[in-house]
């Protein structure tokens, strides 16, 4: 087992209020596994990631990699972990492709030979090579984040942080990053975290996702096993909108958005939701019943109203 | 620390390359300062080969209390100073090795600048070039530069969790400049001002330099520096880990 987080909470003071960013999150990850965390703006995903990398200390509860307590002993993570971070701050802007990437070799500890190897790799594969002379402010946002994204696998670590890779990418772009991800874990055996709120991304990458709300882990699981739990179990029905069936939904904790000023859309699993499908189609006015072909998008964008609903 | 150092030097390199126009107009302001303030204040006072010494010191001094300020300010400011976090290179060693790869600029930069003001000015340095107080002056001289730089770190520490304490290093400058003897003699300082005085590390440069041109005893002021040097270097590093652990705790680690 390479990463093991074992009951971690973190919370913050503002303005005298303290906000619970995680609660109790437990999870493991092993060697080559590439792992999704996913969650709506504010379900403590960020937060979670910088106390894997060591930025954040933990109020309680213990993170080891490798077998070693990473906030007593730093240094284990040292070189064995690298984290991008959102937006376009992990570069210097005035500095050239090459020499973003080759100090970040330096300081990584690697030999000039080797580095320069490595940078000339990377720039390839990421499609920056014939502009690595070009200072970094001169590039556009998505080849910033490919060289962001570049400087992380420079030094080859076991386990690679990425929090929204592909922010300013292109499709092609990111589909060459989803094969570059897949082949360093498939071949040289490398662990990926990655942080999105690209759905297609997501499901196309990785093997297991955590799903984060309200600083919980919600759901641990295999992307295939959420796929199969999911499939034709979701119906999207349309009903009038009234007061009853507002407070007959509400009542029930079940989510819902509006379709223009008078239809209600309620999304409901036919296993889970039997008796309240019964009475939602005698009692009220319903429009439309349609299958639903849950992907992650969907299931993402169902859990945020959800969310949204109930606060 | 040997990568980190060749890192560090690799990235000023470039920074060189990149504002070498900034630099040398930095320098040619620097010259026309520090060359007016001496001309002024040697005409009235006896001593100028302290006020050239101290005047030099002072130079080293600006960049030893603001070097690793900037330095964090400007790395969150670029918002790497996380990223840079999450390498081989402990924070720590990441500064250290950059406060050594910018002291060495520095020199260069304070040599320039002393070579110009001794062609213009020629004050009277003869005793500099006597060995057997050359190297007393060049080791009193490094451990100056050491609590400088411990005072520094000191600052930059505070910065991490107070991000305004940055802004008052020219106070701090100009208290150096005026307490530590440079450009108002010692002994004329006022009593209830002393103290402040003796928590300058050019003071006591000043004061030994003083005592060895006067042929008197140096040893109480020597043994008195390297003290202060060794209990403000652990300062130093002591506030720097509690404050790296303190925004760690509190979330404000990377935020500029």
């Amino acid at each position: 087992m390479l990463l093991s987080i074992q009951k971690i909470n973190k919370a913050f003071k503002q303005k005298n209020k303290e906000i619970q960013a995680n609660r109790d999150i437990s999870f493991t990850v092993s060697e080559g596994e590439i792992l999704g965390i996913l969650g709506p703006n504010g379900a403590g995903k960020t937060t979670l990631i910088k106390q894997i990398t060591n930025l954040l200390i933990p109020d309680s509860g213990k993170i080891f990699f490798k077998g070693g307590d990473v906030v007593k002993y730093p240094h284990i993570l040292r070189g064995g972990c690298s984290l991008l971070l959102e937006g376009l701050r992990n570069i210097y802007p005035y500095l050239t492709g090459e020499t973003n990437l080759l100090y970040f070799a330096y300081l990584n500890h690697i030999t000039p030979a080797l580095a320069k190897e490595r940078s000339i790799k990377l720039l390839k594969q990421m499609g920056l090579y014939e502009v690595k002379n070009k200072y970094s402010f001169e590039y556009s946002s998505g080849m910033n984040r490919k060289l962001a994204v570049a400087t992380c696998l420079i030094n080859e670590p076991e386990l690679v942080i990425l929090d929204e890779p592909t922010s300013g990418l292109d499709v092609v772009a990111v589909e060459d990053l989803i094969s570059f991800i897949k082949e360093l874990a498939k071949d040289k055996n490398k662990t990926f975290i990655l942080v999105s709120h690209n759905m297609r991304f997501i499901e196309k990458v990785v093997e297991r996702v955590i799903w984060m709300r309200n600083g919980l882990i919600w759901m641990d699981k295999k992307v295939e096993e959420i796929k199969n739990t999911l499939k034709n179990k979701e119906i999207l029905i349309s009903v009038r909108d009234s007061p009853d069936v507002k407070t007959f939904l509400s009542k029930n904790n079940l989510p819902f958005t509006y379709i223009g000023s008078s239809i209600i859309r309620v999304v409901l699993n036919i296993t889970i939701h039997k008796e309240f499908l019964s009475e939602l189609l005698s009692s009220f006015e319903v429009l439309n019943i349609e299958k639903q072909d849950s992907d992650f998008e969907f299931i993402f964008k169902e859990l945020y109203n959800e969310t949204y609903n109930k606060s | 620390m040997k990568h980190t150092i060749r890192a560090e030097i690799f990235k000023f390199y470039w920074d060189i390359r990149r504002y070498l126009f900034n630099y040398t107009v930095g320098l040619i302001a620097e010259i026309i300062f520090i060359g007016g303030l001496y001309w002024s204040v040697s005409r009235f006072e006896k001593s100028k080969e302290i006020i050239f010494g101290g005047l030099v010191l002072w130079l080293f001094a600006r960049g030893a209390l603001s070097d690793a300020s900037t330095i964090i300010g400007e790395e969150r400011y670029y918002g790497t100073f996380e990223r840079v976090s999450v390498t081989k290179s402990s924070l720590f060693s990441i500064l250290i090795s950059r406060l050594i790869v910018n002291f060495l600029f520095e020199s260069i930069k304070v040599m320039i600048l002393a070579g110009i003001l001794y062609i213009i000015f020629r004050p009277p340095v003869r005793f500099s070039f006597v060995p057997d107080k050359i190297l007393f002056i060049w080791i009193i001289t490094i451990l100056v530069i050491m609590c400088l730089y411990s005072w520094g770190f000191i600052i930059a520490s505070l910065q991490l969790i107070w991000k305004r304490t940055g802004a008052i290093i020219p106070i701090i400058e100009y208290i150096f400049l005026v307490f530590s003897g440079v450009i108002v003699d010692v002994s004329t300082i006022p009593r209830l001002l002393v103290p402040v005085s003796n928590l300058i590390p050019i003071t006591w440069e000043i004061k030994i330099l003083q005592k060895l041109f006067e042929g008197q005893s140096i040893i109480i002021p020597t043994i008195h520096l390297i003290i202060y040097t060794i209990i403000i270097l652990q300062i130093g590093y002591l506030i720097f880990n509690i404050a790296v652990k303190h925004t760690k705790k509190t979330g404000g680690y990377g935020f500029y």
